[in-house]
């Protein structure tokens, strides 16, 4: 018997090259492999070594048109790629009662895993993972889940007594416990999300030094713990830190002979040393390790050879199996909580993609640059002339100049910083440092415009068509069933009352399918203005279900994905207006802490927006947000304050917009301006009202700004009745005087009356000012002001024109001045007999008879 | 000697270098007075083997300055690339003295830089009387550089007008420099190199032509890091000043510097320290160095006019000028820093009256 322990690390391209050496020269009759016991079933679907090198690899994606065709590959339907199983793929496990609760193992074709699975196929050797099984992970998850989502549930309860609705008590307690559950989830889901986020964010920076991200569950892998124990390594060899010291001293390694027994000797003296670095959870796993292998040495039997393949830090533990008591092993594992039923486990494979490798968090072993170890694995003894050559080539077709002499300086260059900091080989660290300093002229900005196509390489695995259905799928089909809205041929018509749960509860789930692209249900105008009903237009085609798999990527439950799509999207266009935009959408889906965090993302946009039209475009959507939380009874109010702050920097700054523009400039600056106008009216926000008038005022206040912002911002003020007749008939006969230019007094009236026929016929108050100006004009300058009326007079409808006509006709000022009709039906008692009519109509509207007065 | 205005590097930090060659371990490039590790070692500062302390020159990333050395190495150009006040010349001073032991082979560039001040040029009374003959010639730093295998540094290469700096072509890439009028050549012999600096700020003004641009490896060297990285840089320029002024006021308080600092940073980076809320960022660089003459003009206020003692109102003023370059456009960013920063930090209502007495 023995057994040759393989520490490495996941997805190290050296490792793996070491591993499959190693293999091949052992030939080991048994295989142990560190991932949970119960997906063995799964490994059936792997396919021999033979079988992956001729098949071709999943192409690259184009980072620039990411998303269909290539996308559509990892389906069964079109099939340009064999069906079969290729990297990036990931084996995920979920409770599937509560797919929330899930784990993901993923394999690149570099993982040391994974081509340990290829070689157990080729050579008809058993590959056997050996690790706690899931039922065991899970259940230990889902009593973690259950103990947060009970703290809030208690939470919700205590607000829920709070509330007045006594009667309904016992049912909204629980309907909110319930919510608020799922609420906690959420923000639980967001709080890794924003890790998640945050890692790909300084992804980039990171990649440019070649340093791997801070994992996000970084508590469940002692190699990944904030100090990292090998930095104790890499201090002594004077190296920055651990990720450089084993990148360079065994990944990049290429000579494999006694490495293992080095890592061995390596671990063994740190786990010494450091047992603080081992978790609870850590412990338990190696004493279940060291059951299994137990047990796989005696049955291979004394001429057995045993391979077993684990992550580094686990070598120890399995070493010296006498030194451990089986008697310690079982009380460790005895500890363990009820494992759940097995049925009640899922596991399938899924597609991967090597950006979501990069960043992956909840494995222990996100790495950063998926590409370049692509590279490093399928060309070990490249010295960086192929690496350099494969960069320039990106560069070019990015439409940079680089030349062959470029990759020579910065081969070269790249290998002397190798050799100043005692490293024998260059690693991607001294590779991005010479592109940037020979073909960026020193600034990262080139590296960065590839850093995606070249340090990503994004893949997108396949995945056999036997294997079984995703969680979202499955979620997703859990949902329609409880909305009794199954998939059906052909098309179907639904209306719903919002008013009825539901109801609610399905115009929630087809805005959640929507917003993720998911086309299945499309909004029709309903008819009827109520705001309490939708209607709905539901076509099932069978690419939906590709879409549901293609998103699954961003999640196991709608809920979760609908969040993670929203956050890369941000990610992905962090314009405001798009971002408003796209809050407008969310927050018909009911996530109250989502629409929370966009809103900060759009404070913080609207903060360094310098283009006072992208605030003011804005503003209109955000208005609809707040109104729209009001009409369904949504707590809204960070939007609300946000609202606020917006408006106020507008009103700081959105004075510089008005001046020294073109009449363009001015034109586009007016419909925004009539277009948050009408959303602030139609808001009626007392505190940004104020705000906005208070701008409006600032800006009509001065003689600087563009006449026709002058003309509008009057009228606007007009219309908010914060300006005194006085004050008009003043700015009236200021623009229209001799010193204007006939352009600038067009435009200042256009602004002034544009699109007010209607408004002048009824307004007397309004009629009358520009009536008595006209009036009081002496015969020169009426000559010249006449053509300029007539320019804007023509925008009016004809029968408009007409009516005016007549008005101007039997006008008589003094009269009509300063009293409006609706005024002097306030001043008195209503008069019966005119409202008579009225209210006999209403009455027929809402079919109800009133006995006769 | 000490009644020297300012040392230059290699007189200034005449010990440490003589220590870090005594130290010596790793090879010497030829013609180079230290291994590429120590040059290193020397810029960044470190410990000796015998315990000799060397100090920090450049503060900020390791990495930057190994590239800078190993380009050095590979015997390309550098060009160090920056915001003003980035201490480019600082760190091409400094490479030049670790390396040749020399750091005054220097070429100011400017638009009136001709191409004798960087090739060679004539004793026109020697020319006339004598003709053409190696007597008559002048010899530029670059020519003596060459000739004895020592770092050549030009300073604001891209003031330079485009033609002029062509010739550094042939010099770059044939080490070589033709006398065609004595029918002759200099040959750079091995230790040769030029350090070039150049602001990015100042690039349309005479851009590098992509061949010359080819012939250099560029270095960006970025403003500080961290707010502490900052706060340490302008200390340790703010004592090595009042040593040399010596003024009367009161070494500043530090604390009186991390206002200034974080003032400077937020700005620049248009976001407040706590990465709560995003702010605009004014026109100006609010670089490193302006923060030190901030301080510096604080200090010389209050020694001379004040009480000695730093206070916000001697700061204020000399951060308005930084921030405030373009009237209309930076007056509105500092005014909103102002309200929604500066007014609500408790400690900082002496900066916020002082700021308002201003106006």
């Amino acid at each position: 018997m023995s057994v040759t322990l393989l520490g490495i690390r996941h997805h190290g391209p050296g490792s793996c090259r070491h591993v499959v050496q190693y293999l091949n020269e052992l030939k080991p009759d048994l295989i142990l492999l560190e991932a949970p016991s119960d997906v063995a079933p799964m490994l059936d679907f792997v396919p021999t070594l033979t079988q992956a090198q001729e098949s071709p690899l999943p192409p690259v994606l184009s980072h620039k048109a990411e998303d269909k065709p290539e996308v559509k590959n990892g389906e069964p339907k079109p099939q340009p790629l064999p069906d079969m199983l290729r990297p990036p793929v990931a084996l995920m496990a979920y409770q599937s009662d509560q797919p929330k609760n899930s784990a993901f193992y993923p394999f690149a074709e570099f993982s040391p895993e994974w081509q340990t699975m290829l070689y157990g196929k080729e050579h008809r050797v058993e590959v056997r993972p050996f690790d706690l099984p899931l039922s065991y992970t899970l259940a230990m998850r889902a009593a973690q889940i259950a103990k947060e989502e009970e703290g809030a549930a208690a939470l919700a309860a205590q607000l829920a007594q709070e509330t007045e609705q006594a009667a309904a008590e016992q049912t909204a307690g629980q309907t909110a416990a319930e919510q608020s559950a799922g609420q906690a989830a959420v923000a639980k889901q967001e709080e890794q999300d924003a890790g998640q986020v945050l890692t790909a964010e300084t992804e980039l920076k990171d990649e440019a030094q070649g340093a791997e991200p801070a994992d996000a569950e970084a508590q469940d892998s002692p190699e990944h713990l904030v100090a990292d124990p090998f930095d104790y390594l890499a201090e002594l060899e004077g190296m920055a830190d651990g990720e450089q010291w084993w990148e360079s001293r065994i990944e990049q390694r290429l000579e494999s002979k006694d490495i293992f027994a080095a890592v061995e000797l390596a671990v063994t003296a740190l786990r010494e040393n450091l047992p603080e670095h081992s978790s609870k959870r850590d412990l338990v796993r190696e004493a279940w390790m060291r059951k299994e292998l137990r047990a796989a040495v005696k049955e291979v039997g004394a001429e057995g050879k045993i391979a077993v393949v684990c992550g580094a830090w686990h070598v120890p533990a399995l070493a010296q199996l006498a030194s451990f008591k089986v008697k310690d092993d079982n009380a460790l594992i005895k500890e363990l909580p009820k494992p759940l039923n097995k049925n009640k486990v899922g596991i399938t494979w899924i597609p991967w993609t090597y950006s979501r490798l990069s960043y992956y968090s909840g494995y222990g072993a996100g790495i950063n640059a998926p590409g370049w170890y692509h590279h490093v694995f399928l060309h070990p003894d490249d010295d960086g002339t192929l690496w350099l050559t494969h960069v320039a080539e990106v560069l070019r077709g990015e439409g940079f100049d680089i030349s062959v002499a470029h990759v020579m300086e910065a081969v070269r260059l790249a290998r002397t910083l190798a050799a100043l900091r005692g490293l024998n080989h260059p690693t991607l660290a001294e590779f991005n440092e010479a592109v940037t300093t020979v073909m960026g002229m020193g600034d990262d900005v080139v590296l960065r415009s590839v850093a995606r196509a070249l340090v990503i390489a994004d893949r997108i695995g396949t995945i056999p068509s036997k294997v079984p259905m995703v969680p979202l799928l499955a979620d997703i089909t859990a949902t329609q069933k409880h909305l009794r809205q199954p998939f059906v041929e052909g098309i179907k018509e639904v209306i719903l009352d919002l008013r009825k749960p539901l109801d609610l509860e399905r115009s929630v789930f087809f805005h959640r399918l929507n917003l993720l692209g998911i086309a299945w249900a499309k909004e029709e105008e309903a008819s009827g203005r109520g705001t309490f009903k939708e209607k709905w237009q539901l076509e099932y085609r069978p690419e939906l279900i590709v879409h549901i798999i293609e998103r699954a990527i961003y999640g196991n439950t709608l809920l979760e994905a609908v969040v993670n799509y929203v956050q890369a999207q941000m990610q992905e266009h962090p314009e405001l207006q798009f971002i408003t935009k796209l809050l407008e959408q969310v927050m018909t889906c009911d996530l109250p802490d989502l629409v929370a965090q966009m809103s900060a993302r759009i404070n913080d946009l609207a903060a360094q927006a310098s283009d006072m039209h992208v605030l003011l475009e804005s503003l209109p959507p955000l208005c609809a947000v707040v109104r729209y939380g009001n009409v369904r009874k949504f707590d809204f109010s960070a939007v609300c304050d946000m609202l606020e702050t917006m408006l106020t920097r507008i009103k700081v700054g959105g004075f510089l917009m008005c001046i020294n523009i073109n009449d363009d400039a001015a034109r586009e600056l007016k419909d925004h301006l009539g277009q948050v106008n009408l959303a602030l009216n139609t808001l009626n926000d007392e505190a940004c009202s104020k705000i906005w008038h208070d701008f409006i005022t600032k800006v009509q206040a001065s003689g600087k700004v563009h006449p026709l912002i002058s003309g509008c911002s009057t009228r606007l003020m007009r219309d908010h009745h914060t300006i005194t007749n006085e004050l008009i008939l003043q700015a009236l006969s200021y623009y229209s005087s001799v010193g204007n230019t006939p352009n600038d007094i067009a435009f200042w009236f256009e602004g002034f009356l544009e699109n007010s026929g209607t408004v002048l016929l009824l307004d007397d108050v309004l009629w009358g000012l520009v009536n008595s100006f006209i009036c009081n004009l002496d015969d020169e300058s009426f000559t010249q002001v006449l053509p300029i009326l007539r320019r804007t007079f023509a925008t009016f409808e004809q029968h408009e024109r007409t009516k005016l006509g007549q008005k101007a006709k039997n006008f008589d000022p003094d009269k009509a001045t300063q009293t409006l009709p609706v005024a002097a039906a306030n001043s008195g008692l209503p008069d019966d007999k005119l409202a008579r009519p009225v209210i006999n109509l209403v009455c027929s509207f809402l079919g109800v008879n009133l006995p006769a007065a | 000697m000490s009644n020297l205005l300012r040392q230059h590097a290699e007189q200034q930090f005449a010990e440490e270098l003589h220590e870090l060659k005594q130290a010596e371990k790793n090879p010497v490039p030829e013609n180079w007075e230290l291994s590429p590790q120590s040059v290193v070692t020397y810029i960044m500062g470190g410990t000796l083997p015998n315990g000799f302390e060397v100090s920090p020159k450049y503060i900020g990333n390791r990495r930057l300055i190994e590239i800078a050395v190993a380009t050095l190495v590979t015997d390309r150009a550098l060009l160090l690339y920056g915001l003003p006040g980035t201490a480019k010349s600082w760190v091409s001073e400094h490479l030049a003295a670790a390396i040749s032991g020399n750091s005054t082979l220097i070429v100011q560039g400017t638009a009136g830089t001709g191409e004798e001040a960087i090739r060679y040029g004539w004793n026109y009374a020697k020319l006339i009387a004598e003709g053409p003959s190696e007597g008559a010639l002048v010899r530029t730093p670059v020519y003596t550089a060459m000739q004895q295998g020592k770092i050549a540094r030009i300073e604001e290469l891209t003031r330079i007008g485009s033609d002029v700096q062509d010739t550094l072509i042939t010099i770059l890439s044939e080490k070589a420099l033709p006398i065609p009028e004595l029918n002759e050549e200099v040959q750079a012999i091995r230790g040769f190199n030029v350090i070039a600096t150049a602001n990015n700020r100042d690039k349309g003004v005479n851009d590098l032509s992509s061949a010359l641009k080819r012939r250099f490896n560029t270095v960006i060297l970025p403003l500080p890091a961290t707010a502490q990285e900052e706060v340490d840089i302008v200390r340790r320029r703010v004592e090595s000043f009042e040593e040399v002024m010596q003024l009367p006021a009161e070494k500043p308080a530090l604390a009186e510097i991390e206002r200034v600092v974080t003032i400077f940073r937020e700005l620049r980076e248009g976001k407040t320290a706590d990465n709560k809320s995003k702010l605009k960022s004014p026109s100006g660089t609010l670089s490193t160095a302006e923060a030190i003459s901030v301080v510096n003009n604080g200090l010389a206020m209050a020694g001379y006019f004040g009480d000695g003692v730093i206070r916000a109102s001697d700061l204020v003023s000399g951060i308005y000028g930084a921030v405030v370059k373009d009237p209309v456009q930076d007056k509105v960013v500092w005014e909103e820093y102002l309200e929604t920063v500066v007014k609500h930090r408790s400690n900082w209502n002496d900066i916020y009256r002082a700021a308002r007495d201003l106006e």
